[in-house]
């Protein structure tokens, strides 16, 4: 019989979601993308292994749910209005709308990547797993990883308009 | 010219604290002299402050009901007669006095009301099993018994950590009543109250207390409306000194 991971669920929710908000950007498909990962990994918990990462768990969960499922619910290219959203959140909406602003611009930057450079990105600099611990999630080669993210995050950069990014070309490394 | 040797891939593990010896060496020795090289790392550090901290925000947000609801809902009824809120709001709320609330001990949240009476069975049904595993968890039945006020205990279960912070403690009329905080080691926490009953503890009472900017986590004051309800209902004196604690821990709460 294996632990019952309710409450450690219920403790990870936050960082399910701002993960899930990082894939979907629109806050009720993120909310319903943590709710299916969930269900998920409650129906499957028999499957995580008791002393292994439980966060990673969900994450590969969520990661697989998004791509093979929940992302074709998103038209892409539709502008949704994150900043709207915040009706669910109650009075944690009245937070500053500068913060929530900033949060936007960011996210649409992260929105403009490739679906596979996002989540690289997100998992390390967001989620902070080790580069082997993301090539575990996504199942990729460690090398994959490397260029994913350093792509990923130099093309965030130039979106964001941070220093000389635009002008600076790939230096070698993997495709 | 940039150093040839130095790809993106070696840089960006480089500033994550990735690279391997042989690559902090390299890159170390060429930034000494490659400042558009070191242009380029800054790009990849600030990309990550950048999204750390925004994103952060969402991780502080309150998580709405219906998640904790579907997490906990359907769970096994652990019989214990707890109460608990969805998530704490960091909006100050007023200290209202529910003379009712001791035995329901209902809790406000987020300017709901959520009364053991009116809500679904479901959400009831949630609350118990919440409580019964926070009762359950070994670590914390311990820390209830031994530590003292003010006390940190590593949290440990499943994988995962945490902290317990043991924070006040009161003689009621239903027995002894501890107040406490769980934490993962990210970004949220509970805080609650658990009260002797038998030969262990029983949690009442449990409230979400998300991470604050600053990294601290929510006062005890995010909970205290719950508690301080829970805690009128059962006529409780003031919190017991350090000396008081102390005896008790000796006595074992009897």
């Amino acid at each position: 019989m294996g632990v019952d991971i309710r409450l450690q669920l219920v403790t990870m929710l936050p960082r399910l979601r701002r993960f899930a908000v990082s894939l979907a950007r629109d806050r009720d498909l993120a909310d319903d993308l943590v709710q299916a990962t969930c269900e998920r990994a409650l129906r499957a918990q028999a499957g995580w292994q008791p002393g292994t990462r439980l966060d990673s768990w969900l994450y590969r969960i969520m990661q697989n749910l998004w791509i093979d499922d929940m992302r074709k619910r998103t038209s892409h290219g539709d502008e949704v209005a994150i900043e709207d959203r915040h009706d669910l959140v109650g009075e944690e909406g009245a937070r500053s709308a500068e913060a929530r602003l900033a949060a936007a611009e960011v996210l649409r930057a992260l929105d403009a990547l490739p679906d596979e450079q996002r989540s690289v990105v997100t998992l390390v600099c967001v989620e902070d797993l080790s580069y082997r611990e993301v090539a575990k999630v996504l199942e990729i080669p460690l090398g994959t990883v490397m260029s994913r993210l350093s792509r990923g995050r130099l093309a965030l950069a130039r979106q964001l308009g941070l220093g000389e990014a635009g002008r600076m070309p790939a230096m070698g490394g993997m495709s | 010219m940039n150093a040839p040797a130095i790809t993106d891939e070696m840089l960006v593990a480089f500033a994550d604290g990735e690279a391997d010896e042989a690559t902090i060496d390299a890159v170390a020795k060429a930034l000494e002299t490659d400042e558009a090289l070191a242009q380029r790392l800054d790009l990849f550090v600030t990309t990550r402050q950048i999204l750390k901290t925004e994103l952060d925000s969402v991780a502080r947000e309150t998580v709405p009901d219906r998640l904790t609801r579907f997490v906990m809902g359907g769970a096994p009824n652990a019989g214990a007669r707890p109460a608990i809120a969805g998530a704490a709001t960091p909006k100050p709320r007023r200290r209202i006095a529910l003379p009712m609330a001791a035995a329901l001990a209902g809790i406000v949240a987020g300017g709901l009301g959520y009364w053991a009476g009116t809500t679904s069975p479901q959400w009831r049904a949630g609350a118990a099993a919440m409580a019964g595993l926070a009762a359950a968890d070994p670590a914390l039945a311990q820390a209830l018994a031994n530590a003292p006020d003010g006390d940190r205990r590593a949290w440990r279960a499943a994988g995962h950590s945490g902290e317990i912070e043991l924070r006040q403690s009161f003689r009621t009329e239903r027995g002894f009543c501890r107040s406490f905080g769980v934490s993962e080691s990210m970004d949220t926490g509970w805080g609650g109250l658990a009260c002797r009953q038998g030969a262990g503890w029983s949690t009442q009472v449990v409230v979400a207390e998300p991470r604050m900017a600053d990294g601290a986590f929510r006062p005890a004051s995010g909970s205290g409306a719950a508690i301080d309800a829970f805690l009128g209902g059962a006529r409780a004196g003031d919190a017991l000194d350090a000396a008081a604690v102390r005896e008790q821990i000796a006595k074992g709460w009897r």
